[in-house]
C-alpha cells in the first residue's frame, strides 16, 4: 500500500519536471538567441561526475533494499547511510557549481535561461535535500530494529525517482548548452 | 543479487559516457536532441526496470509509467520539431 502511494506521488511530481523541463524548451525555442554557458571542460566534465554520483548512491540504495529483504539490518542501515551521502556529496558540487557560475557572471537569474536553470535543478537539489533526510530516518529506524523491508522500498522508489529525473535535466538542461 | 545490479550501474554509466560523446560531436541541435531524449528515456527505463524492481510490479502499473514516459517523450520531440521548423522560418 505504501508502495502504491509513492508511486503515485512519483508520477504526480514527474508531472512537475516534465512541466518544467516543457517551459524549458519554449522559452528555448522562442528566444531568437539561447545562452550556451556550459564549457566541455571543467562544466559538462563537472556535471557529469554529479551524474556518477547520483547513479553511484542509486547502487547502494538498491543494495540497502536487498539487504533489508535479508533481514540484515546493520548492513542496510549502512548502505542508506551511504546513499545519503552520495546525496549530500551531490549537493555539495551543485552548490559549488552555483556559486562558481553565479560568480562567473556565466548564468544570473534574472535572465530566462537563468530563471529556469536555477529553478529547475533547485528544484530537483530540494528534493535529494528531502531525500538525504528520509532516508537518514530511515537508517536510523532500521538499526533501532524499527521499519519493514517495504518502508525501505518505498524510500528507494523516491531516491531513485530523483535519480531519473536528472537523466533527464543533464542531458536537457546541460548538453544542449554546450558552448561551442 | 548485486552481480545484475552491478551490471546495470555500468551500463548507465556507459550510456552516460555516450551522452557526454554525443554533446562533445556536436552534431545538429535536432539530431542531438533526439538523440540524447531517447538514451535518456533508455537510462530512466533502466532505472525503473531493475532499481525501483518495475519489472516484479503487475502490468497496469508498467502501462501507466509507459504512457506517461511516452508522452513526455513525444510532447518535448513535437515541440523540438516545431522549433526546427520555426528556425527555418526565421532564416526566410
Amino acid at each position: 500500500m505504501k508502495q502504491t502511494g509513492m508511486w503515485l506521488f512519483v508520477l504526480s511530481d514527474s508531472l512537475t519536471f516534465a512541466a518544467l523541463l516543457v517551459v524549458y524548451t519554449v522559452l528555448r525555442l522562442g528566444a531568437p538567441q539561447w545562452p550556451h554557458p556550459f564549457s566541455f571542460s571543467p562544466a559538462i566534465l563537472y556535471a557529469t561526475g554529479m551524474t556518477a554520483v547520483l547513479l553511484t548512491s542509486s547502487l547502494t540504495m538498491v543494495w540497502a533494499v536487498e539487504a533489508m529483504r535479508a533481514a540484515a539490518r546493520a548492513r542496510a542501515a549502512l548502505w542508506m547511510a551511504a546513499t545519503a551521502l552520495g546525496g549530500a556529496l551531490f549537493i555539495v558540487l551543485h552548490l559549488s557549481e552555483w556559486r562558481h557560475l553565479y560568480n562567473a557572471d556565466s548564468i544570473r537569474p534574472a535572465t530566462a535561461f537563468g530563471s529556469v536553470f536555477y529553478g529547475i535543478t533547485g528544484l530537483h537539489m530540494a528534493h535529494v535535500a528531502c531525500g538525504i533526510i528520509y532516508l537518514l530516518v530511515l537508517a536510523v529506524g532500521v538499526s533501532r530494529g524499527r521499519f519493514r523491508a517495504e518502508d525501505v522500498e518505498t524510500g528507494g522508489l523516491f531516491w531513485h525517482f530523483v535519480d531519473v529525473v536528472w537523466m533527464f535535466v543533464f542531458p536537457v538542461v546541460y548538453l544542449m548548452a554546450v558552448r561551442a | 543479487m548485486t552481480g545484475p545490479y552491478l551490471r546495470v550501474w555500468a551500463a548507465l554509466i556507459v550510456l552516460t559516457l555516450a551522452e557526454v560523446a554525443l554533446a562533445w560531436v556536436r552534431l545538429p541541435t535536432l539530431p542531438t536532441a533526439v538523440l540524447l531524449v531517447a538514451v535518456s528515456l533508455g537510462k530512466a527505463g533502466l532505472i525503473a526496470w531493475y532499481f525501483m524492481h518495475l519489472k516484479s510490479q503487475r502490468p497496469p502499473a508498467i502501462g501507466a509509467l509507459g504512457a506517461a514516459l511516452a508522452l513526455f517523450a513525444a510532447a518535448l520531440l513535437l515541440l523540438l520539431a516545431d522549433g526546427s521548423r520555426l528556425a527555418a522560418l526565421r532564416m526566410l
